[in-house]
């Protein structure tokens, strides 16, 4: 079994989204962003989309399916660019 | 001031020049390399044949021994039909009985991606075995290909030619009457011309509410010509016209008006609308830019030395195309890539970074890559240099 296919992996994954969003939260207040309840969700999606992104890119690996990897990883690049410049536009307001 | 002014024209004209000579030289060089050797196809063709006599019209017959009242056991035909990206040769076999022995692919320019999609569901062999009196008509004795229609249907073209040919000429049967193609003018040439026509307008600034048309037209452009319908313009449509594989009139409606919008405006006028005001991957490269929220252009250091980059890109695949008569021997354009998603992996990355880059640089493609955009450079050049 891969690493990516076990439990270590989601405890991993699970582990630095929490520091992401606590890393958020104390960068907004040294910023002095305001911080309404509705952005919480947005750039939690985010930081969710990034971690189903990589694990499916490591699952893929792990299945031997190098092209399908390698054309999530391409997609999930470039979505997760737009959208986080969509989302850094939205904590700036 | 004012001679460097005419240094600057007389380099122009020299660059001008040199570059129609290379281009004459790369069609006359893949002209005088285009010769295919049939043999080999004509022994597929027909396998039980021993020997092949030469007939007129590009057909052989088959017969049975080296003697000379051998036995005919078939004849063998070679034809061709407009496909995709150039005309798609066949050799197709058949026996006495006007029954397909074999059908064997000799030559083909379509997209690999495309021609693959049709190679792996067995085409053209699975034209064994039938009828020339069949009615070759794809979704009826013929099996589609779901996102290769043009292909298929340009490989069964040639195929049915063959076969017709030879019944009506060497075998005596009665020729099967078909109804004529009817010519493709559907809602999708009627809403291009649409398109084409409000984004000139808005362009000559005849339209109240420029801007908005434009962008009106730019979001429809990349809603129909770029995902639903998936026919930009490419560089592989320019190539076509200079090797000369001009699509039949009936079916490719929709390549003229396309190619008319984009190429007329630049000879005439030294202006391209079509960039600005339809091109639907600049469509999305302007979508993201505003949702990047920048306004920066390339830097100009960058910018001259991208554009040199451009152009000369645009030349080699030009170029390769004339000279081995395959308008899509180099392909590096990211627009087709997004709208098909169909690619080698080099593609997808770089088609990963234009988008990325659309949202901090305005049209990083056009700017930097675009093949189209040279050729329209190209003629703008040639106008103001020969044009008056």
């Amino acid at each position: 079994m891969s690493f990516f296919e076990g439990g270590l992996f989601w405890f991993t994954e699970g582990v630095l989204a929490c520091l992401a969003i606590i890393a958020l939260r104390t960068w907004t207040q040294d910023k002095g962003i305001r911080m309404p309840f509705w952005k919480w969700p947005v750039v939690c999606t985010w930081v969710l989309f990034l971690g189903v992104s990589i694990a499916y890119v490591g699952t893929s690996l792990g299945e031997g399916e190098r092209h399908a990897a390698f054309l999530g990883a391409v997609c999930a690049a470039v979505i997760a660019s737009v959208s986080g410049v969509v989302v850094w536009r939205l904590l700036r307001l | 001031m004012a001679t460097a002014k005419a240094v600057t024209k007389n380099r122009e004209r020299l660059l001008a020049f040199a570059i129609v000579v290379s281009l004459l030289a790369g069609w006359v060089v893949g002209w005088s390399r285009h010769h295919s050797d049939v043999a080999g196809f004509l022994q597929q063709g027909l396998p039980d044949a021993v020997r092949f006599e030469s007939e007129q019209d590009d057909i052989y017959a088959g017969l049975t021994d080296a003697q000379s009242e051998s036995e005919t056991v078939g004849y063998v035909a070679i034809r061709s039909a407009p496909g995709y990206a150039g005309p798609v040769t066949v050799a197709v076999g058949l026996d006495p009985n006007g029954t397909v022995v074999n059908a064997v692919l000799v030559r083909q320019t379509e997209s690999p991606a495309f021609f693959r999609k049709v190679a792996d569901k067995g085409f053209p062999g699975r034209f064994k075995g039938k009828a020339c009196s069949d009615p070759f008509e794809i979704g009826d004795d013929v099996d589609s290909v779901t996102g290769a229609t043009v292909t298929l249907t340009a490989l069964t073209e040639a195929i049915r030619l063959a076969c017709s040919d030879i019944a009506t000429g060497r075998l005596g049967l009665p020729p099967v009457v078909r109804p004529r193609p009817p010519i493709q003018f559907g809602l999708p040439e009627i809403l291009l011309i649409l398109l084409i026509a409000t984004g000139f307008a808005a362009h000559a600034k005849k339209l109240p509410g420029g801007p908005t048309i434009r962008w009106v037209v730019l979001i429809a452009s990349l809603v129909f010509v770029g995902f639903v319908w998936r026919r930009p313009v490419s560089l592989a449509n320019i190539n076509s016209l200079l090797i000369g594989y001009w699509p039949g009139w009936q079916n490719g409606v929709y390549w003229c008006v396309l190619l008319a919008a984009l190429l007329v405006p630049a000879i005439l006028t030294g202006k391209t609308p079509y960039c600005s005001h339809i091109c639907p991957f600049g469509a999305a490269q302007e979508i993201l830019v505003k949702v990047g929220g920048s306004k920066r252009q390339l830097p100009p250091k960058y910018g001259r030395l991208f554009k040199i980059l451009q152009r000369a890109l645009a030349w080699i695949a030009v170029m390769c195309a004339l000279i081995f008569r395959n308008p899509t021997a180099i392909s590096y354009e990211a627009p087709a890539t997004l709208f098909t998603f169909i690619g080698a992996n080099w593609q997808f990355v770089l088609l990963a970074l234009i988008l990325i880059a659309s949202l901090f640089i305005a049209r990083p493609w056009c700017n930097a890559l675009c093949p189209i955009r040279a050729v329209t450079d190209y003629l703008r050049l040639l106008r103001r240099n020969f044009g008056r």
